[in-house]
């Protein structure tokens, strides 16, 4: 069902600084007195040109850049480009590897979240609760300093397992495991207090629908997807989500409010695995040296990042320098998608739903 | 009338992307917006729009293609006015401009931001922590504050 | 000496205009602040010291097509809204004017919402329309005819929210009206009886609904959350002001602070019955003029824990929220014949 592309008699280009959408990227509305007609993103800002980049770089320092192609995602990008290399080598990674980079993407997938409730909530302009998800996300910011040593580049996976110094002690799990409790309480009782306050949703609710079937024409992803009720997680397919007991949240309507809530739910359930990652994590040693850099290949690998399936391949030659290497991230094709669920909403109306992807344009524009 | 006085009591900051990862400009937003930080009791306060900021904060490593919005955001700053470097990228183009296989590291960077506008404080790491962003923006009031104009 | 008189009482009424009203805008900021669990900035910093610093910028031409106009429509309207202030002075009441009226408030009212209108039309910030970014192709076709700036919309949403947002506000106004049976600000005042035995308006059924909508109609009136849809942070920005810096800035933060100061001072006379008398020569003139002062306080407090909790009402909340309040203000009306 196409949703109707009509006449506009206004143009309002917003951006590349503006405090909605917070990264350079530049949206043109169409408008029919304020309602949106049709809607076009531009995108290219913020290309470094990192696929170009990354052409015969060794191993090694390619991941140093993956990482920084997103600073609220960085974990799942290393993580996804170093598959690469243990799927084309058939590297095994020991255990206890697998359940840290499971707790540190985790916890880096709840900031992110908080993030996003954060966001939103400035963007309908309650600043008060905006200020509160900040709070509710800094002790898992702390927890992730102390974890890896850094708050938002972890530099957690490494090829063969992780870093030595995000291997923690048990002391530092116990203390974690204790500072969880409380954190989650103060999440939950947050989270509560949104979905509870008949202002905000009546600004959230049947706004910016996606139904299923644009979600799945535009291929749309992640979160935003499973809201619209497309069931795809790529964790359930990574062999280190398998230690774990946790649900995949999929909600069928669509709207901004569905992708707020789905959200939430989904908090809930990352919270879940942390529980026992923390409590389950078997001892033993954090990085195998049993393999050796060689031609490998061009080898893909998915992983599912906060805001979707992200996507890397490349080979090495025999050197065990990075070629072909390629990326994909889930904001293109979910931005795309909100083109079309903008359409027909009221112009702030429209500013929110574009937000409510969870755009992140560093990695899209890489 | 009252000129050093005011200005060391109200500095209001603009925060600028230009081209990072996110990760400094989460780290700045988090010490403005985070009760937990809360740069506002330091008389320092977040705006969006040039023409009010006194303090323009820049990150990331300055693309060519937002170069031009970044000098006309600049021009639109009322005088007095500094430039903060916010981050690695902004100060030396970090991995981006000092990292690169056969091809070279990337040719999108104009920067780092001291060859597009001039710089009067770099705050470095890769993110900076909160509190070294707050410590620079309260080193960089006196400097304001003793500003001729 | 009835004309010194007046002249001396608009002259310190200003005085305490200027200096409290951004006094208003920091208490304001500092309210949010510890309902958001955070220490917050000094009380005069948001707004007593940030117009200062403005002072002290360097003056710059605007980006705009009558920039002197742009840059004179903050002073014109405090002058013109400090008029309010002072047609509610005694000293006033008795002079040949005539304009001591609700009526004429009301009026001087409407121009301060309009001049948002003209101060939308005349901006041109670099935020939107000219930000140095090639998204439009030479050549291509392109959709709509207009390609509007930021504060473009600010003023057509101005002109929207003026016309249905001033109802509660006008309602509320004419509710002391009704009551006291004359449009004159001195009927309204006298009718509440003398300063020593008052009995307030505030305090009967028909002034307490009064009360609450004129409350609704004064944030409204402020754009302050959540009625500031003309000047929406998550699309707009800030709306028509955006092109305001250096001392231009200082005034418009003046004439923000004077409107909440002038908006509340009026609340006071009408609802309290206390009026803002200036008259030093007696113990009693000096403690009306300090209460009526204090009193101020009252709603931009009230209004400040009221924007902390409040989103961004669009068109489709306004609509309905601005005719229910006009209703119970109509009640309230009703209730006072």
């Amino acid at each position: 069902m196409e949703k109707d592309r009509g006449e506009a008699d206004v143009e309002i280009p917003v951006g590349l600084v503006h405090p909605a959408l917070l990264e350079p990227y530049r949206p043109r509305f169409f408008l029919q007195d304020e309602v949106v007609t049709d809607c076009e993103i531009t995108l290219d800002a913020q290309h470094r040109g990192i696929e170009r980049m990354m052409e015969g770089i060794p191993v090694d320092k390619c991941n140093i850049i993956t990482e920084r192609i997103c600073g609220i995602c960085s974990c799942v990008h290393l993580w996804n480009s170093v598959r690469v290399v243990e799927k084309g080598l058939n590297i095994t990674i020991p255990e206890r590897a697998q359940y840290m980079r499971v707790i540190i993407n985790e916890l880096e997938r709840l900031t992110s979240h908080l993030i996003f409730f954060g966001h939103a909530l400035e963007i309908i302009g309650h600043e008060t609760l905006a200020m509160r998800a900040f709070i509710a996300r800094e002790p898992f910011m702390i927890l992730l300093g102390e974890l890896s040593g850094n708050r938002v580049h972890y530099a957690c996976p490494v090829i063969g397992g992780i870093r030595p110094r995000c291997n923690p002690t048990d002391d530092m799990c116990k203390k974690a495991l204790a500072q969880l409790g409380p954190a989650a309480d103060y999440v939950k009782d947050y989270a509560d207090r949104i979905l509870q306050d008949a202002m905000i949703m009546s600004r959230i609710e049947g706004v910016g629908v996606l139904t299923k079937e644009e979600a799945i024409k535009y291929h749309v992803v992640g979160p935003t997807a499973r809201s619209s009720g497309v069931a795809k997680d790529w964790r359930t397919d990574i062999p280190d989500y398998k230690h774990f007991d946790w649900d995949v949240i999929v909600l069928d309507d669509g709207d901004v409010k569905t992708r707020v809530v789905q959200r939430v739910l989904e908090t809930f359930e990352i919270i879940k695995i942390l529980k026992q990652g923390f409590e389950n994590i078997p001892a033993g040693e954090v990085r195998t040296k049993d393999w050796k850099l060689g031609t490998m290949p061009i080898t893909t690998c998915y992983h599912e990042a906060p805001r979707g399936e992200l996507y890397d391949s490349y080979g090495l030659d025999e050197k065990g320098n990075v070629r072909h290497y390629k990326n994909r991230t889930p904001t293109l094709t979910n931005l795309g998608a909100m083109e079309v669920a903008c359409l027909g909403e009221h112009l702030t109306d429209a500013v929110l739903t574009v937000a409510s992807c969870d755009p992140c344009l560093c990695c899209t524009n890489r | 009338m009252f000129k050093a006085i005011s200005r060391r009591n109200a500095v209001h900051v603009m925060l600028v992307y230009a081209g990072g990862c996110n990760g400094c400009d989460i780290e700045v937003v988090n010490c403005v917006l985070s009760p937990y930080y809360d740069i506002e009791q330091y008389k320092v306060m977040l705006t969006w729009n040039p023409r009010e900021a006194d303090i323009l904060l820049v990150t990331g490593p300055v693309l060519k293609r937002i170069e031009p919005a970044l000098k006309k955001i600049y021009d639109a700053i009322p005088d007095p006015k500094l430039v903060a470097a916010v981050g690695s990228c902004a100060i030396n183009g970090n991995v981006f401009s000092n990292l690169g296989g056969d091809l070279g590291p990337s040719e999108e960077i104009a920067g780092p931001l001291d060859k597009v506008l001039p710089v009067a404080a770099k705050i470095p790491g890769c993110p900076p922590r909160p509190e070294d962003i707050i410590s620079a923006a309260a080193s960089a009031i006196p400097i304001l504050a003793e500003m001729e104009v | 000496m009835e004309n010194v008189n007046f002249i001396i009482s608009a002259v310190v009424l200003t005085v305490i205009a200027l200096f409290f009203g951004p006094v208003f805008l920091g208490i304001e900021r500092k309210i949010q602040a510890r309902i958001q669990q955070r220490i917050g900035p000094p009380i005069l910093t948001p707004g007593t010291w940030s117009i200062l610093k403005f002072w002290n910028k360097k003056p710059f031409t605007p980006n705009s097509p009558l920039p002197w106009l742009y840059h004179a429509l903050p002073p014109a309207t405090i002058i013109i809204i400090l008029v309010i202030l002072w047609l509610t002075n005694p000293d006033w009441w008795g002079l040949p004017l005539s304009l001591s009226t609700l009526v004429a408030i009301v009026g001087i009212m409407k121009f301060e919402e309009v001049m948002y209108v003209i101060m939308g039309s005349l901006s041109r910030s670099i935020l939107s329309v000219t930000m140095p970014y090639g998204d439009v192709v030479k050549g291509a076709v392109t959709k709509a005819r207009i390609r509007r700036f930021l504060e473009g919309q600010s003023a057509v949403r101005f002109i929207k929210h003026i016309t249905i947002a001033s109802f509660p506000i006008y309602i509320a106004i004419f509710i002391p009206v009704v009551m006291a049976r004359s449009i004159f600000v001195q009927d309204v005042v006298l009718y509440q009886g003398s300063f020593l035995d008052l009995s307030p308006i505030l305090f009967t059924v028909p002034g307490f609904v009064g009360a609450i909508v004129y409350f609704v109609g004064y944030v409204a009136q402020l754009n302050d959350y959540p009625f500031t849809i003309a000047k929406a942070k998550g699309d707009l920005i800030e709306g028509a002001p955006l092109e305001y810096g250096a001392h231009a800035r200082g005034n418009y933060y003046i004439m923000r602070g004077v409107w909440m100061f002038v908006l509340s001072s009026l609340f006071v006379t009408l609802f309290f019955g206390i009026p803002p008398v200036v008259d030093f020569s007696s113990m009693l003139g000096v403690s009306q003029l300090v209460m009526h002062v204090l009193l101020t306080f009252a709603l931009p407090v009230l209004v400040s824990v009221l924007s902390a909790f409040g989103p961004i009402l669009t068109f489709k909340q306004l609509y309905p929220v601005s005719f229910g309040f006009t209703a119970i203000g109509v009640f309230g009306l009703l209730l006072a014949l």
